[in-house]
């Protein structure tokens, strides 16, 4: 069994490393760009914060594989001049379908913040993007923070969807080496990847969290 | 006349709050403004401080319009830099003192003279201890405000307010969320500052405060002033019957 497991091995890693590869780009492009709509969700124009309403009731009303498939299997469909590779296919769904989870966390955190602070700030002078970027957002920040650590989990797991439009992460060199070698194996360590792909998410988040708990 | 405020108006929805409020404020006034919840007391100062746009009336400051009412017509606000440089010389102290509490006391002492101001950090630093020692907190540069007592913290907020130069500085009833044994330090802290000069109108319940340290007291009832003048004539020789009855309940529950 142990020559099973390390003949499994490497195929596997190099799956996590894709399963790896779309967390890590999902995360660096949709956090920002979560955080930058989120502030024009927030402004004062109306209109901007409606279209982005929508948007966000759109992605996270509808399940994040249609939205994959979409993508896909859909654009190519509507014009063959959006076919695109699976990968960048499956960037472009992640990150849309995270922005929208992002901004709404964000939303509410800035939204959270006690009328008083910005008050307070309004009467010391400072201009409204000082107040944002120097008062509110910081507190703003540590509040959103348990939001952010379960919204990244989904997306550790999350990263088995692309799977359905053959790309070769985790779940799918998995699933191949199972069916071609006719045993179990396989799925309960792709299982342990997937628990310390996780373990290790929480134990960052909970240390970013200690950064910030040097005020109530 | 460093404040003058001009028949001012505001409501929130149907219910009327200020109804053609008039005040004036000369340098070196201490102004205490007293009455009962719901009296517009606390809305007067809003509307001075622009926290909350009024519906009628004018506001000069030093004599010059902040916002001006034509007979008739809609409030006009000065244009947005001359509002921010007229706004600017009003500081303001909160009822929940409003301290950033991600900033120490430094910091949040600080965080308006450079960013607004843009004076240096080392000098804004130096300025800022030289306020908390004034408000005698020295020693809690560092702490961050969820270490101090509201007593602290309102005092923290008050140097945060002097650190801006403010000419004159309002108290949003300063003393309503502390224990009475906290309120004691926060009105020594006034009363200093009254002693040393600074102009100040103070919306509170504090009637000692009213009758010792303010020279002029102002009693609001029904979103009208009621009655003013030197705290002997309001609180001793006025005979208003609402301004009795309030006297007498205040003095209940002292």
């Amino acid at each position: 069994m142990m020559d099973y497991l390390l003949k499994l091995l490497p195929a596997m890693l190099k799956g996590t490393g894709m399963t790896l590869l779309i967390f890590a780009i999902t995360l660096v492009l949709s956090l920002p760009l979560g955080l930058l709509v989120s502030l024009l969700r927030v402004s004062r124009n109306r209109v901007v914060a409606k279209i982005i309403e929508i948007y966000c009731w759109i992605m996270r009303g509808t399940p994040l594989l249609l939205q994959l498939m979409f993508v896909y299997y859909g654009l190519p469909v509507i014009s063959p001049s959006l076919t695109m590779p699976a990968f960048p296919c499956a960037i472009i769904a992640f990150v849309l379908n995270y922005t929208a989870y992002f901004v709404e966390i964000f939303r509410g955190g800035i939204e959270s913040i006690e009328r008083g602070q910005l008050e307070a700030a309004d009467v010391l002078g400072l201009t409204r993007y000082q107040t944002m970027r120097r008062i509110v957002l910081p507190q703003a920040f540590k509040r959103v923070l348990p939001s952010l650590g379960n919204e990244v989990i989904t997306l550790v797991k999350d990263t088995a969807l692309v799977y359905t439009i053959s790309i070769h992460e985790l779940l799918r060199v998995t699933q191949i080496a199972a069916t071609r070698d006719f045993r179990s194996e396989a799925f309960i360590v792709a299982g342990l990847i997937y628990l310390l792909l996780t373990f290790v998410c929480t134990r960052l988040q909970k240390r970013v969290e200690d950064k910030f708990a040097y005020y109530r | 006349m460093i404040l003058r405020a001009e028949n001012i108006e505001k409501s929130f929805g149907e219910l009327k709050v200020l109804k053609g409020v008039s005040l004036s404020v000369s340098k070196g006034d201490v102004v205490a403004i007293i009455g009962p919840s719901g009296s517009g007391k606390s809305t007067l100062l809003r509307c001075i401080n622009r926290l909350e746009d009024i519906e009628g009336g004018s506001i000069y400051i030093d004599g010059k319009p902040m916002v001006t009412t034509e007979p008739g017509k809609k409030p006009v606000y000065a244009p947005e830099r001359e509002l921010k440089a007229l706004r600017r010389r009003l500081g303001m102290v909160f009822q929940s003192f409003n301290l950033f509490p991600h900033k120490n006391v430094l910091q949040n002492i600080i965080e308006a003279p450079t960013q607004v101001k843009k004076i240096p950090k080392a000098e804004a630093e130096k300025r800022a201890m030289e306020l908390l020692a004034k408000v005698e907190l020295a020693d809690k540069a560092r702490a961050y405000p969820c270490e101090l007592s509201g007593g602290q913290q309102q005092r923290v907020a008050i140097a945060r307010a002097l650190a801006m130069d403010p000419e004159v500085l309002c108290f949003d009833e300063p003393t309503s969320a502390l224990d009475p044994q906290l309120t004691g330090e926060v009105l020594r802290v006034m009363q200093k500052l009254a002693a040393d000069g600074m102009t100040m109108l103070v919306v509170t319940h504090e009637m000692g405060f009213a009758r010792n340290v303010a020279n002029h007291v102002v009693f609001m009832n029904d979103g009208v002033i009621v009655e003013q003048g030197t705290p002997k004539e309001v609180l001793e020789q006025s005979g208003n019957p609402r301004l009795r009855a309030f006297l007498g309940m205040a003095r209940q529950k002292e």
